[in-house]
């Protein structure tokens, strides 16, 4: 597999399958239904007169260890792997082992109820034909669920991107300017009102602070981020993915050939089970491949040629595997409830998986389409608002309190509420774009007694979160090629380009030495700030950060 | 005529009570606020001793501006004061300090002729006490979620700097906290009091 979808899998497997209940409860959704319908099936062939009732009374009976295993397997090597990819293998051998589990108590609460007869052959094919379905089902739920919330972090990341990029936009045209006056026109007045309402009432400095903290929550509250939720249901997920490729035929065949043969050898006739399994797979392979034909050539026909695939799969197999493979009169349509079932089940997850880990790109640009241009602008601009306002609703506590504190006379409260609105209006308490070249000055400038400096910079505004970000790196790396590399002149270059700025610091230092660096602390320093390198040469050591603008 | 003496300490009030005290013992003082202006001053004439402070704000700490001051003149004597009882409070380690530089805790001095006596056997000091000097009950891991909580951040954003998992927040505070001696549920706010006991620890009581 390339790199992309490893990340992916290693992604969804590091982020969610800890996901507690999550995928256990999805399991169940799928169990609980396709477990019972395997159990009619299967306790109707055997004792005449079995009731309904006692079925699902083992059915549910069968879920208890399950559920145990889920919950021991979560409260001990899962808890551990909340943090780290949990191998593919271990998931299937989980699924293996729930398979069994379900499979062998479902045959002991039916000889328990009595609505089974004992038969140790059966018995063990049961068990080692759940065992199979466990290994292949479980891993594929798992991978198709927690896939779906990869995507919603995935699309989240990018649409975060995508406004962080047309706020910086907006920054550069300087239209924050006109956010900054839509922000603070409509308070003008009331404030306005405030200062007048103050000078009017003999007024306690205490009670003028507190209206203006009051006003300065309101202003914040309101401004709350609108939850910027990615809504990517699993709907959507299966959909995407049917379009781009509908059926993942050798995937399919893998898991789904072994669990037919185990029936049809259970319950068929030998030699004529392992024809018809056979058979009825080479009629998948063709339905299946059929359809995929289709919606290459004619993508817009997938509504129609997804479900047909499906269909006739379904017709095709289920008789073929009966009548060829001999199985009784008795059960078959049972049976052929099952297969529709499981076939369709494979189906969709096995499209979610294949089409996510193979087109995954693809699938999250479908994904994305709702997110055009134009609602990217408005987030932004929302985005630039709520810096404001927030700035706003700081400045206006901050400075009033320090006014009002400082008041010889308590009645021209009044007068501090208009000096600070004079204040806000020219902008002076509002954090303006700063210049890279201003970041890296007030970075540098502490350190230029103990250490030279060149600077290779443009001369480009970026957000003030972003030069925050620049002075970080900076003040981190300076610090360390002066404490641990003993350098003298420290190169720093900063170019902004597309979406990013990439910060490169080099030092004349003496390189770096394993053991040296404060353990951790400046690699927490740059990871927070953006994707980062660093390369040790004879001498001297370069650091490169790419800050994500 | 005393020793010549750079005072850097960027508290003002502090700054011109110790440069008149140490005046007031024969000390020849020059008094500055911040590293580049310190740097300025040691290159233009270099003292036989600088009291330097530890933390001076943003860029070079007291123990970078003395590992400069030792390069350009190897024989300087060196006191770091401090009201920091733990560096590690302040993201700094001990690891680059100089050799044979002084490490005195502010809130230790209760008669300024132990400050004098040190700049007087500064030059002299052949190792440095720094290794020796108090030290919190703290791990490293403990004293920097220490520091970001009393900062005012949330365990989610302690868990985002640190780049850990919000639960290792949770046990580092619980144990910070036990390390500390602040019981759990006895009708005090635990992370009030982890705050105050930072702010005790770096020698800013509340």
């Amino acid at each position: 597999m390339s790199r992309g979808p490893v990340m992916l899998l290693g992604a969804t497997l590091r982020e969610h399958i800890g996901g507690r209940w999550a995928v256990s409860l999805a399991l169940f959704i799928i169990y609980v239904p396709l477990g019972t319908i395997a159990t009619i099936g299967n306790l109707s062939t055997t004792v005449q007169g079995t009731t309904l009732g006692s079925i699902l009374l083992a059915s549910v009976i069968s879920l208890v260890p399950v559920g145990l295993i889920l919950y021991l397997s979560d409260i001990t090597w899962l808890r551990h792997r909340r943090q780290s990819p949990v191998p593919v293998l271990s998931v299937v051998a989980l699924g293996a082992v729930i398979g069994c589990a379900r499979s062998g108590s479902m045959y002991a609460a039916s000889l328990w109820l009595g609505i089974q007869e004992p038969d140790a052959a059966l018995a063990w094919t049961r068990t080692i034909s759940g065992g199979l379905q466990g290994a292949a089902v479980y891993p594929l739920a798992v991978l198709a669920f927690s896939l779906v919330a990869t995507y919603r972090q995935q699309r989240g990341q990018l649409i975060s991107a995508q406004i962080s990029w047309e706020t910086r936009r907006l920054q550069d045209a300087r239209e924050w300017g006109e956010i900054r006056e839509g922000v603070i026109a409509p308070l003008s007045g009331e404030l306005l009102a405030m200062g007048s309402d103050l000078d009017q009432r003999v007024i306690s400095i205490d009670e003028a602070s507190t209206a203006v903290r009051q006003r300065a929550h309101e202003l914040w509250g309101e401004a709350q981020p609108r939850p910027l939720e990615p809504r990517i249901h699993l709907g959507a997920a299966i959909i995407a993915s049917l379009r781009i490729r509908p059926f993942a035929t050798w995937l399919i065949l893998a898991l789904w050939l072994p669990t037919a043969l185990g029936t049809a050898l259970a319950v068929g006739e030998i030699p004529r089970a392992p024809l018809g399994a056979l058979l009825s797979a080479a009629f998948i392979a063709m339905a299946f491949e059929a359809g995929n034909a289709v919606v290459r050539r004619w993508p817009p026909t997938w509504l129609i040629a997804v479900p047909l695939g499906l269909v006739a799969a379904i017709v095709l197999t289920s008789p073929s595997l009966a009548v060829v493979g001999g199985m009784p009169e008795q059960g078959r349509a049972e049976y052929s409830v099952i297969n529709a079932v499981w076939l369709t089940l494979l189906v969709v997850l096995s499209a979610i998986v294949v089409g996510a880990l193979r087109r995954g790109e693809e699938v999250l640009a479908d994904m994305h389409v709702a997110v055009d241009a134009a609602s990217v602008e408005t987030l932004a601009q929302e985005e630039e608002r709520r810096r404001i306002v927030h700035e706003v609703a700081s400045a206006l506590h901050g400075t009033l309190q320090g006014r009002l504190v400082t008041l010889p006379n308590p009645d021209t409260a009044g007068d501090a509420v208009r000096e600070t609105l004079a204040l806000l209006q020219s902008g002076g308490a509002i954090t303006s774009p700063t210049r890279v070249r201003d970041a890296a000055a007030s970075a540098l400038e502490p350190w230029d007694s103990l250490l030279e400096f060149t600077i290779e910079c443009s001369d480009e505004v970026v957000p003030s979160s972003v030069a925050q970000a620049i002075v970080d790196v900076l003040e981190e790396c300076v610090s360390n090629a002066f404490r641990h590399g003993q350098a003298r002149h420290v190169h720093c270059r900063i170019a902004v380009t597309g979406a990013a700025v990439e910060v490169t610091v080099i030092d004349d230092g003496r390189g770096g030495v394993a053991g040296e660096e404060l353990p951790g602390l400046g690699s927490r320093i740059l990871d927070r700030c953006g994707t980062w390198s660093r390369t040790y040469g004879a001498a001297g050591t370069t650091v490169s950060i790419v800050i994500p603008a | 005529m005393g020793r010549s003496v750079l005072l850097v300490e960027d508290d003002n009030l502090v700054r011109a009570a110790l440069s008149a005290g140490l005046a007031h013992h024969g000390f020849e003082v020059t008094a500055v606020a911040d590293a580049r202006t310190a740097m300025a001053a040691f290159t233009t004439a270099p003292t036989d001793v600088a009291v330097l402070d530890l933390h001076l704000g943003a860029g070079p700490t007291g123990i970078d501006l003395a590992v400069g001051m030792r390069q350009q003149a190897p024989a300087v004597g060196l006191v770091l004061l401090t009201s920091f009882t733990d560096p590690r409070l302040l993201r700094t380690s001990l690891d680059t300090i100089p050799e044979g530089m002084l490490y005195l805790v502010k809130q230790s001095i209760d008669d300024l002729s132990l400050l004098a006596a040190a700049i007087d056997a500064a030059p002299d000091a052949k190792t440095s006490n720094a290794t020796s000097a108090p030290r919190s009950p703290l791990t490293a891991a403990q004293a920097d979620t220490l520091r970001l909580l009393a900062a005012g951040l949330s365990n989610s954003e302690i868990a985002r700097v640190r780049v850990v998992t919000e639960a290792t927040v949770e046990k580092t505070i619980a144990r910070t906290a036990q390390a500390l001696g602040i019981a759990h549920g006895d009708g005090v706010n635990q992370r009030v009091a982890l705050a105050r006991a930072y702010f005790r620890l770096i020698g800013r009581t509340t």
